[in-house]
């Protein structure tokens, strides 16, 4: 080995432990040759002060310890590991992305529920001066008042209600920017907020895709799944997919056909997300296709009924 | 269609048009298994386009910060030895993965190049390639030259103007870059990559 110094280097490397003495080996403690032992070595900790000259040894050490048998095999053996690592890496920081969405929707719901109660407080605080107006309107015509300058209390309680207002919208921008590059299928198929708020009672994106789509149907249902298959009432046709404009816009009729057809596209679109997060538009195509043939359907049985009546 | 090796072994000129020779990665167009390199889309393709005379060679080691989705990585894997790509959003990585899956000379790195975690694992180098639209590029680019990079190597550094200053004019960024660049650097080329990158600049220098 060639080095002109005659330094005593303690080399610490994602391979081994190694001492150079006047550019010789002369100790050396190799880590097994498989990844997980070297993952282990490298997250243990990093070396940011070693003399630059060492890092041209690096091959050199790792064949004259024994560790690999030549320059090719160290490429391979580092490429596996190193590869394996970065996929850990990325796995790491999805999870964590599903727990911040999480975070922001029930942030999301726990506005909403303060949001209503203030509101109504309002309401019945100041509501008789304002000619009934609500919600929205009331805090506007609150703060734009010229009476109410004098009543800073109440100034102050509309200013606090609108500002969460303003703060949920930003969660609510928030949720759907992250949402379309965590999850496009997902939020193509359901929208971000239902997404969001699948992924959150699911408790993450990957338990989303393993449930089966009859469980995603009544997701947020559980009170009235459990009377049925406890008590034998009906179960119920849909969770939180209500929420889907395809769902709550239908005939309650044809409610659990088609909350049946949005759960099963959600469940294949959290598969997609979680597995490739390639956007494919069909899946919204197919499921209004399969929703506009469920009305149709209904509707000639309907005319069917009508006409047997008749 | 007519093949013409480029002045860097390597790099191909097909009808004029620059291309590698590897496996097809992100959907370029190709012919036999020459893969075009667009400049519009690779900083480096347009570096050569600008400058045909870069110390790109064959059997180098190439440490490459901000390899983002690893179009160029890939290309740069058709010509040099080994490749280590720094890239340290999860997200964009995740690409990245896909093409070190089907190459044998790209070591991946999900890292920050600006707080080196991968010193165990890098050699020393011969080339630095940098494109990572940070402010604080110099900063970095010097960092890990004082961390791998051979004496006499090598730094090519993309500089995107509306990264480090959206108010300032964009050759007085590259001005105010290049003299931090002089602290360990000697710059040798600055090359203004318009019209195929608006407001960017491919600095080339030599670590002293």
């Amino acid at each position: 080995m060639k080095t002109s110094s005659s330094r005593i280097y303690n080399i610490h490397l994602w391979f081994g432990d190694f001492k150079i003495e006047d550019g010789t080996l002369v100790d050396s403690a190799i880590v097994k040759k498989n990844v997980v032992a070297i993952l282990k070595r490298i997250k243990s900790r990093d070396v940011l002060d070693l003399d630059k000259n060492c890092r041209n040894l690096f091959r050199n050490i790792a064949i004259s310890s024994g560790f690999v048998a030549s320059e090719l095999e160290y490429i391979e053996i580092l490429r596996e590991a190193t590869l394996e690592l970065a996929r850990q890496k990325v796995v790491e920081a999805e999870n964590k992305k599903d727990q911040q969405i999480i975070q922001f929707v029930e942030s999301i719901d726990d506005m909403d529920e303060s949001i209503n109660l203030l509101s109504e407080r309002l309401n019945e605080w100041q509501g008789l001066k304002f000619g009934h107006l609500k919600g929205e309107e009331l805090e506007e015509a609150i703060i734009s008042s010229e009476q109410i300058r004098h009543e800073t209390l109440a100034l102050d309680f509309a200013l606090m209600v609108t500002r969460l207002r303003e703060t949920r919208q930003h969660i609510a921008d928030h949720i759907s920017s992250e949402m379309g590059s965590f999850a496009p299928n997902l939020t193509h198929v359901a929208g971000a907020l239902l997404g969001a708020r699948l992924i959150s009672k699911a408790g993450g994106l990957n338990n989303l895709a393993k449930m089966p789509s009859s469980t995603v149907q009544v997701i947020g249902a559980s009170k009235a799944l459990f009377r049925h298959l406890r008590y034998g009432t009906k179960p119920p046709k849909h969770g939180i997919i209500y929420q889907h404009p395809l769902v709550n816009r239908s005939h309650a009729s044809l409610r659990g056909k088609i909350a049946r057809a949005v759960a099963s596209k959600i469940s294949i679109a959290a598969r997609l997300d979680n597995f490739s997060r390639n956007l494919n538009p069909e899946l919204l195509e197919d499921l209004e296709k399969k929703v506009e043939k469920i009305k149709k359907r209904s509707s000639k049985v309907e005319e069917g009924n009508e006409s047997k009546a008749t | 269609m007519k093949v013409k090796p480029h002045k860097i072994t390597g790099v191909y000129l097909v009808d004029n048009n620059l291309a590698t020779r590897g496996s097809v990665v992100y959907g370029e167009r190709t012919f036999g298994d020459y893969r075009f390199w667009d400049p519009r889309r690779s900083k480096l393709a347009a570096l050569i386009r600008k400058k045909g005379d870069l110390a790109i060679e064959s059997d180098q080691k190439v440490l490459y910060l901000g390899a983002a989705s690893g179009t160029t990585v890939s290309h740069l894997s058709d010509i040099v030895s080994l490749v280590y790509a720094v890239e340290v959003s999860p997200r964009v990585a995740r690409d990245l993965i896909r093409v070190c899956e089907n190459r044998m000379n790209i070591i991946p790195l999900v890292s920050d190049a600006s707080r080196p975690d991968y010193g165990q694992v890098v050699e020393l180098v011969d080339l630095i390639y940098q494109d990572v639209a940070q402010k604080k590029q110099a900063e970095i680019a010097m960092k890990n030259a004082e961390m791998f990079l051979k004496v006499g190597g090598y730094a090519f550094i993309m500089i995107k103007a509306r990264s480090i200053d959206v108010t300032a004019k964009p050759r007085e960024v590259y001005k105010s870059q290049i003299k931090k660049l002089e602290e360990i650097f000697n710059i040798e080329a600055v090359r203004e990559l318009e019209p195929f990158h608006k407001d960017h600049a491919a600095v080339i220098a030599k670590i002293t």
